[in-house]
């Protein structure tokens, strides 16, 4: 889809943009866009209403031109069907914030946010926290063993100065920036996802 | 101290499915053969969530009895370890399967599970798998209510609910029983008729889903 | 399913190793037991229990019957010959990929065999490729037998007809929207 189709002076031109916006950025989520969002809605008010005056002269007896109802309504089913696919998808993206982050996110993308997203953000968030503490005795963290094990211990990198650190055998370890440790992959996984450390290969 | 012998455990249920004993190597053969099938189906299949339960539970033991040990010897106890993380890793797998496909259709799954129910099937989703459903329907629908639907006009305010639509995906099958019979597929030729294949033991197929659905379910054919 | 997945599937396959340590109690595992180890004396253990050995240098893995470049030769030939697919050992690739990344230097002729297993994969690839194809452009039918086929060829397909499937639901889609 070239720019070119983005103002074409039809009535969906809005929603349009709308879904574009997700489509040109498949690595970083925009910002929320309310206004884009509001001129939607809008739109579709406008439709709904011109509807709404030609029932009206149906429903008075008067001279009426019924011909643009149908398509008015598939424009605001269409409109309406962009916006739900715009949430959808950046709905999509902060599902797997959730499993890359854990339940807090970062301020760079809590801010990207709409109120009602950072809701769902925490009640998703919750959800699965319950459900994760209902399995087995004493629950189980699933953003662990996120792939087949391959080694028992992984060469790592520190990032930052992290302090010490216990490992699950009762080793302390000082995880300063730059320093290299080969620790044991289950502990790590939590840090490697944070960015406190990065593999070394 | 010695570990205790965990491998000779004998687990006994009074769950109908379970007739005869159960080791905890059988436990984890049957978690593996579920857990392909679960990652190769395009929807949910019943929830086997007690066999993640028995897992997590002697994972716990283990767990318990490696922190035990005081003899040093460093084999024993890496095998232990790297038996654990891969138990970890089939039964998290195998959870996380299933939470993504509920998340992606969460109205039909609960559809799905109330009908089964009605029709005397087994459950489509554990306790547990069910309440997270309803949340998260819940969490989905309060975000769409709030960003789209509560500014349309009164006749656009409800969304129907997206049907789980797997008519047309195919599957790699094979053949596990040696009783299978046939299996119907649609017919291509002749919108209205369908066609009948043989199941052999041991062939494998490429063949949509739909047909061959009841089979998986059934434990007559491994999913590839 | 993916090829790490295949991989770790295929790490409960059952391979002969010799132990070059001695433990007389058996490690009870919760998938069942192991050893107990004599130094010297063949024993069947896990794919992923030899190859954690392997790497404490604690064992010798003995490669299977198969993975000998006689018996691959004779496979790759039975390959070419024939139009379907031949019946190999299950996890084949994923096993040879295991022992010659862990265990080099208890595989004879590793090169070769190495090389054999990469013909015998191309054979069959370029077979599922092209039975792939002919399948996908027709509409006679919704079914294809591929017996013998392997885990890891199944799944590398899957993202191709997952593909193939949603491109059908765009064409669909746009025949339902376009005005006519």
């Amino acid at each position: 889809m070239s720019s070119g189709d983005q103002n074409r002076g039809g009535v969906a031109d809005k929603a349009l943009q709308l879904v574009l916006e997700m489509k040109r950025n498949p690595d970083v989520l925009p910002p929320y866009n309310t206004e884009l969002v509001r001129q939607c809605y809008q739109k579709i008010d406008e439709l709904f209403q011109k509807n709404a005056a030609v029932v009206e002269k149906i429903r008075a007896g008067l001279p009426h031109d019924s011909t643009l109802l149908q398509p008015r309504l598939a424009a605001m089913c269409h409109i309406r069907r962009c916006m739900m696919a715009y949430v959808n998808e950046r709905k999509n993206r902060i599902r797997s914030f959730r499993w890359k982050y854990g339940g807090a996110l970062p301020a760079s993308v809590r801010n990207a946010l709409c109120d009602a997203e950072i809701q769902f953000f925490n009640e998703y968030s919750s959800t699965l926290a319950r459900f994760q503490s209902n399995l087995g005795e004493g629950g189980v963290n699933l953003l662990l063993h996120s792939a087949p094990p391959k080694s028992l211990f992984v060469q790592v990198r520190a990032l930052e100065d992290y302090g010490e650190f216990e490992t699950s055998d009762g080793t302390q370890v000082q995880l300063s920036k730059d320093s290299l440790h080969s620790l044991p992959r289950q502990d790590c996984e939590m840090l490697i996802r944070q960015g406190v450390l990065e593999l070394v290969h | 101290m010695a570990v205790t012998d965990s491998a000779t455990t004998f687990l006994d249920f009074d769950d109908d499915e379970y007739d005869e004993m159960t080791t905890p190597e059988e436990v984890l053969r049957k978690m593996t053969a579920t857990w392909q099938n679960e990652l190769c189906a395009p929807c949910l299949l019943p929830t086997q969530m007690e066999l993640v339960e028995i897992l997590l539970d002697q994972i716990q033991g283990m767990e318990e009895n490696i922190g035990k040990q005081t003899d040093k010897m460093q084999l024993r106890i890496s095998v232990h370890r790297v038996e654990l993380q891969r138990i970890g890793f089939i039964t998290s797998d195998y959870v996380r399967c299933r939470l993504q496909k509920i998340e992606s259709n969460p109205h039909d799954a609960i559809d799905q599970h109330k009908k089964r129910k009605e029709e005397g099937k087994s459950d489509l989703l554990s306790e547990s798998e069910m309440k997270f459903a309803e949340e998260y329907a819940l969490a989905e629908s309060n975000l769409f209510q709030k960003t789209v639907l509560e500014f349309m006009p009164a006749a656009l305010k409800k969304m129907p609910v997206p049907r789980g639509d797997h008519d047309d995906v195919m599957v790699y099958a094979k053949v596990t029983s040696d009783d299978v019979g046939n299996v119907a597929i649609p017919d291509w030729q002749d919108l209205n008729g369908e066609v009948i294949l043989e199941m052999e033991p041991e062939s494998c197929h490429l063949i949509p889903f739909e047909s061959v659905h009841q089979l998986v379910e059934d434990g007559n054919i491994q999913l590839m | 399913m993916n090829a790490e997945r295949c991989e770790f599937i295929a790490g409960n396959s059952l391979i002969e190793v010799i132990p070059s340590i001695s433990d007389d109690r058996p490690i009870h595992l919760i998938s069942g037991d192991i050893g107990p180890f004599e130094a010297g004396v063949p024993c069947r253990i896990p794919v992923w229990t030899a190859i954690l050995m392997k790497r404490k240098h604690n064992c010798k893995v003995v490669a299977p019957q198969w993975m000998d470049v006689d018996e691959l030769k004779k496979i790759l030939t039975s390959e070419t010959e024939s139009q379907g697919l031949a019946k190999l050992p299950d996890h084949f690739f994923e096993i040879s990929h295991m022992l010659v990344r862990d265990a080099r230097e208890d595989i004879f002729e590793v090169e070769a065999v190495k090389s054999l297993v990469q013909d015998i994969y191309d054979r069959r690839d370029a077979k599922l490729r092209s039975s792939a194809i002919e399948f996908l452009r027709q509409n006679q039918t919704c079914h294809a037998q591929l017996d013998n086929v392997q885990l890891i060829e199944a799944s590398s397909a899957r993202a191709t007809l997952e593909a193939c499937r949603q491109m059908g639901a765009v064409v669909r889609n746009k025949h339902e929207s376009t005005p006519l």
